[in-house]
């Protein structure tokens, strides 16, 4: 049986461009970072841990997924199969890959942000197993923030000094 | 615009030793026996296309892997597809991209074709003319890969497994002289085998062991952990079942890439529509509602496209999947990595990956007005001498080569009985 399925590759939009006009002071101060590990409660799980090497990124900057594999004693366990899975903040998948666990069990893996990236939180989701253990989930989020167009900062200083202005005036009026 | 066009043809001969004494296994071809690549002024990558052809001997019905030695060191080399299982024959296309830094000379390629304790080789010549400068479009191979398979997919307790594959930099360059370890782990997680080999001089390993009389029912997994000095060591895995298994046991047997008309190429440009083909097997149990992922990545190794394919894979069934990525019109000039990966559902929801395989292609520039296109044209007749009636299959392999200056068609006819 055949499967068809169409894709078209995203092209740097305008829309992406207007939206981090709008929302890059106020995603510069909301980093989210959360770590969410899934412990098992007998020795013959797995715990699994993952990590970003940032909080935030910019576009088209190398992400560094890395994490451990460990037993129910804490010891790293090696030749786990760790599959990551990457949304962006509308829930649609960006990247996946399938990596190994090392000796010491720790894992990572890579991918490069995408040159006009959805704004927001960035989730990853990743899913240990070994034969003879138990399943272990993790995830974490980071948040990419489109590139602020220098050539736009202008625009933005002058609606900063009207919006003061206003605000000025205003208090002066009320004063009066 | 093209000029002239010669065509030659020729029967399946053996063009190396290894091949010419095969009786049993497979046969390596390749098509044409001499390519010459002139370096452009404007610096731009050149490409040199050759149809390596598989054709099975006495039943063989193995996967084949293929490599090649003796490339020049900074060129990119892509089979499409990498590996194939020949029924009785599979046609690889086989594209050198030369950058503009390449030097001039004359570089004997061997290609090598692997498959259990089946090894077979076939030569053909690059010949690189002009002067070398500067490369625009810088072509890295350098990441250490390693592939493992195993004779079969099934066996019964007490049977001998053969596990083999190979090690190459890249997509395509053998590596001969790498160490490999291998663990097989059963279905409850221990260790019923390790061993460590070293890949013979086409880059090539295998090892045999045999499963006890009392072998646990299931699922086995093979690891294969190829290390070499100055490279990140690389692993993958294989699982095989034995007896009846509860899970299902999933192998990504192909993954090959063609334009629209469904020719084979991993040449394109921008705005030009990839069509993207991978076929999987399932053994053991029916993998329901199975996701099957296929992720594009630019040359930065950015994501630019995750599709999820959501198919039920029956034991004992392949199924074939393809889509379309239509390429940007500002897309990036460079090598696109293709992973397509396996899994039981989705990993936010607990899922796991269950097999994964890359393979690459290129995107060129306008400027560069390089063309190829290979078809495949399988036919089949009945023959019938006195009171005997045989099959015979007849596969056409095309290559054309579309330059500024000149075209090239390369046929490849076999005949199968």
């Amino acid at each position: 049986m055949n499967n068809w399925h169409n894709s078209q590759m995203p092209q740097n939009g305008s829309v992406i461009q207007v939206t981090s006009r709008l929302s890059v002071m106020l995603l510069l101060a909301v980093l989210l970072m959360s770590i969410v590990v899934e412990r098992s409660n007998t020795s013959e799980q797995l715990t699994v841990t993952v990590f970003t090497d940032r909080q935030s990124y910019g576009p088209s900057e190398l992400v560094t997924i890395t994490g451990q594999v460990l037993d129910g004693s804490m010891q790293g366990v090696s030749l786990a199969s760790v599959s990551i899975q990457a949304n962006d903040p509308t829930g649609n998948p960006i990247h996946v890959a399938l990596v190994i666990s090392a000796a010491d069990g720790g894992y990572s893996d890579q991918f490069t942000t995408p040159s006009g990236p959805v704004n927001g939180a960035y989730s990853v989701y990743v899913t240990a197993t070994k034969p003879g253990y138990g399943t272990a989930s993790g995830q974490i989020t980071c948040t990419i923030i489109p590139e602020f167009p220098a050539a736009h900062l202008p625009w933005v200083m002058l609606l900063l000094a009207l919006v003061l202005s206003l605000t000025a005036g205003r208090r002066k009026l009320e004063s009066s | 615009m093209p000029a002239d066009k010669k065509t030659t043809t020729s029967n399946v001969t053996a063009a190396d030793p290894l091949s010419a004494d095969a009786t049993e296994g497979f046969v390596l071809k390749v098509e044409p026996s001499l390519h010459t690549v002139h370096h452009l002024k404007n610096g731009k990558t050149r490409s040199a296309p050759y149809a390596v052809q598989v054709k099975a001997l006495s039943g063989f019905r193995g996967e084949v892997g293929l490599a090649v030695q003796g490339a020049p060191p900074d060129s990119l080399a892509l089979f499409n597809p990498q590996r194939g299982v020949p029924k009785p024959v599979f046609v690889s296309v086989l594209k050198i991209f030369v950058p503009s830094s390449t030097p001039a000379g004359v570089y004997d390629l061997k290609i090598i074709g692997a498959s259990g304790s089946y090894v077979r080789t076939a030569t053909t010549t690059l010949i690189v003319e002009g002067e070398p400068s500067p490369s625009t479009t810088p072509q890295k191979q350098s990441r250490l890969q390693v592939t493992v398979s195993t004779d079969k997919e099934s066996y019964q307790a007490g049977e001998p497994v053969m596990i083999s594959g190979y090690v190459t930099l890249g997509a395509s360059l053998s590596v001969g002289n790498a160490n490999v370890s291998l663990t097989i782990l059963d279905p409850a997680g221990e260790t019923i085998h390790i061993a460590s080999v070293t890949t013979d001089e086409v880059g090539s390993y295998s090892e045999n062991f045999t499963l006890s009389s009392n072998a646990m029912e299931g699922t086995y997994t093979v690891y294969s952990a190829a290390s070499l000095p100055g490279y990140s060591q690389t692993v993958a895995t294989v699982t095989f079942v034995v007896g009846q298994s509860q899970i299902p046991s999933v192998r990504i047997v192909d993954v090959s890439v063609t334009l629209l008309n469904d020719t084979l190429s991993s040449e394109f440009r921008p705005g030009e529509t990839v069509v993207i083909w991978t076929a999987v097997n399932s053994t053991g149990a029916d993998l329901l509602n199975g996701n099957t992922w296929i992720e594009v990545l630019d040359p930065k190794y950015s994501p630019v496209t995750v599709i999820v394919v959501v198919v039920t894979i029956s034991a004992g069934a392949q199924e074939r999947i393809g889509i379309h990525v239509i390429l940007a019109s500002d897309a990036a000039i460079g090598t696109y990595t293709i992973k397509v990966l396996v899994s039981d559902g989705p990993i936010l929801a607990g899922g796991k990956f269950l097999d994964a395989k890359e393979t690459s292609f290129v995107v060129l520039s306008e400027e560069d007005q390089t063309t190829t296109t290979t078809q495949i044209i399988t036919t089949s007749e009945i023959a019938t001498t006195g009171n005997s009636t045989t099959l015979v299959q007849t596969t056409t392999t095309e290559t054309t080569v579309t330059e500024t200056s000149s075209s090239e068609t390369t046929t490849i006819e076999t005949s199968t009985v």
